[in-house]
């Protein structure tokens, strides 16, 4: 079974439902979607790194949000919001990422097989920690609610109210809220998981 | 003036305030000391996340590529765009947006799709769905028109569906037929032509496309949250299921001079009368949504049509009506046409007339299902010819 229904051109919905549907052929403005690959693309991996913590996917992931929007049309007409838009489809892809890896270490470690990984750092041992320490607050992260993690870790990418608010889709002024909730939800949950091994 | 919220003391040791603002503030402080001592406990819980979070960042040690070098990556990428359901394309007209996004893409997730844990899925027998006839619903949209929520509804539900589609089978480059045997072996299945037209169609097949969708929960109770349905409550079971849907082959004849899918942006607006001569025939064999078997369709369809804004006691009579698992519905907003159920081609179909709607023109879309096909015969104008033309089908 399958529903569909139909529409008048005039709804601004956006992104243009044809893209959604993957039946138009995108044609962005090459030039403005490079300027807005080059432009972005640093703090699109920065958001990335922090969520999934290693290079490598955290730039497929990017790849992946570029694409996306490469393939909206609508971008060529808005209004410079595309940055909310990358945020937000980029945290959305790292929290699920990490949800996946959350999953997947726990059941490695159920099996016994998650070993740490080998480290080239000076310091080993600090570096250890750190990494354990890391691994531990996007244990925290993937288990809060995704509007709490991703004001979270856009706000720790450094992004201004202003940009959380266009990236979270909310008024500036709610951004505070958010975060305050966001920060009491990830402190009650990293102490509720680790009180006993870790302070925060 | 009264004690500032919580989130705006955090504005303020954010330094995300205007002047004015922080003013304000900093008066009220300098008389009230339990805003200090919640300014002090916000700053101590805002340092220590942020401490926390700082772990996170990347270290010195590791080097991102440079924009310009990913962006020559990306550009070496294959194109190979995601072509989803072109079905709804060739069922409706390029003109006929498949779309209302909102309703309808929530429709499609939560009405026709499963509810069994993901980590089950592969282990169970499939039930499968196919479209044996056509039904249309009336809609009231007072959660999509005229405001301006409604474009981050379409947008959730675009992301929605671009952060959890994967694409399992790509329809490659339509083919284009000169005549109906050989559409016919293209497609797989007998094309059959309007006898009523003497013109040449253009002809396209388009390829087989499958996709897989992983439902989430709370995403997808996010959305209608936005739509305003707050009291509508999804199952938990929806959480991760894993629906597969398979759109085999389908033909596309366009008679005469049409508008072009997707250009319509482009164009200067047209007159129905530059399309008198147009009528678009879609064929499609039944595309198969493979969901898990204790699915409770009926359950799901009468949420999607609240979500629509229908009420819930309108939602449950309509759906008794329907047998879910074999039938393609349609909802149409009640503002935007009239339809009705009539003989064509020697089965029951439903002829849908469109009044101009918004910029949209006056139209129609004659819809019936023989032989396990889908038949669509879109046009402009008048309805009346449409019944004529589909029985000359040959």
């Amino acid at each position: 079974m399958v529903v569909a229904t139909v529409e008048g051109p005039d709804s601004a919905l956006d992104p243009d439902p044809r893209t959604i549907m993957g039946t138009v052929e995108s044609d962005p403005n090459t030039a403005g979607f490079e300027t807005l690959f080059l432009k972005y693309y640093p703090r699109v991996v920065g958001v990335l790194y922090r969520l999934v913590g290693e290079r490598g996917p955290a730039e497929e992931l990017a790849n992946d949000v570029f694409w996306k929007l490469h393939r909206q049309s609508w971008f060529a007409e808005s209004d410079g919001n595309v940055g909310g838009w990358l945020f937000r489809t980029a945290t959305n892809l790292g929290i699920d990422h990490l949800r996946a890896e959350a999953r997947r270490r726990k059941r490695e470690e159920a099996a016994g097989r998650y070993l740490t990984e080998s480290s080239t750092y000076p310091d080993p041992l600090a570096e250890v920690l750190r990494a354990e320490r890391a691994l531990r607050i996007r244990a925290v992260l993937a288990g809060l609610k995704p509007a709490h993690a991703r004001v979270l870790i856009l706000r720790a990418s450094g992004l201004s109210y202003n940009e959380l608010a266009d990236s979270m889709g909310v008024k500036r002024g709610t951004v505070g809220t958010m975060l305050v909730r966001a920060e009491a939800a990830f402190q009650k949950r990293f102490r509720r998981i680790y009180e006993h091994e870790e302070a925060l | 003036m009264n004690c500032p919220k919580d989130g705006i003391l955090r504005a303020r040791l954010d330094g995300q305030l205007s002047k004015e603002e922080s003013s304000t503030i900093d008066r009220h402080l300098a008389e009230c000391a339990a805003c200090r001592l919640k300014v002090a406990t916000l700053s101590e819980d805002g340092e220590r996340v942020r401490a926390a979070m700082a772990t996170l960042a990347p270290g010195s040690e590791e080097v991102f590529s440079d924009p310009p070098l990913a962006y020559a990556r990306f550009q070496a990428q294959p194109q190979a765009e995601p072509r989803l359901a072109k079905f709804f394309n060739h069922v409706f007209s390029a003109r006929w947006r498949p779309a209302w996004a909102g309703a309808a893409l929530l429709a499609v997730l939560v009405a026709c799709f499963s509810f069994a844990p993901a980590r089950s899925w592969a282990q169970r027998v499939l039930a499968m769905l196919r479209v044996q006839k056509i039904a249309v619903v009336p809609i009231d949209s007072p959660a999509l028109e005229g405001r301006q929520a409604g474009s981050e509804q379409g947008r959730m539900i675009g992301q929605f569906i671009s952060d959890n589609i994967v694409v399992t089978m790509r329809p490659g480059q339509p083919q284009v037929a000169t005549e109906s045997a050989q559409a016919s072996q293209l497609a797989g299945f007998g094309v059959r032509l309007l006898g009523a037209r003497s013109d040449a169609p253009k002809i396209t097949v388009q390829g087989e496309q499958g996709f897989q969708l992983t439902l989430n929960r709370e995403r997808l109770q996010g959305i209608m949250d936005e739509f305003g349905r707050t009291d509508v409550q999804l199952p938990s079971a929806v959480d991760g299921a894993l629906v597969a849907v398979h759109i085999p082959k389908n033909v596309m004849a366009v008679y005469g001079q049409c508008p072009q899918p997707g250009k319509d942006s482009a164009q200067p607006p047209h007159k129905p009368s530059d399309f008198a001569d147009c009528v678009m025939l879609g064929e499609a064999p039944s595309p198969t949504v493979s969901v898990p078997p204790e699915l409770n369709i009926q359950q799901l369809a009468t949420l999607a049509l609240q979500a629509t804004g229908m009420s819930a006691q309108d939602a449950e009579a309509f759906c008794e009506t329907v047998d879910w698992t074999s039938t393609l519905v349609i909802p149409i907003p009640r503002d935007a046409g009239s339809y009705e159920t009539t003989e064509v081609d020697g089965v029951q179909g439903t002829l849908i007339t469109l009044r101009g709607w918004g910029r949209a023109m006056p139209g129609y879309s004659l819809l019936w299902v023989k032989g396990g096909i889908i038949y669509s015969l879109t046009g402009f104008g008048s309805a009346d010819h449409a019944v004529p033309l589909a029985d000359s089908l040959e």
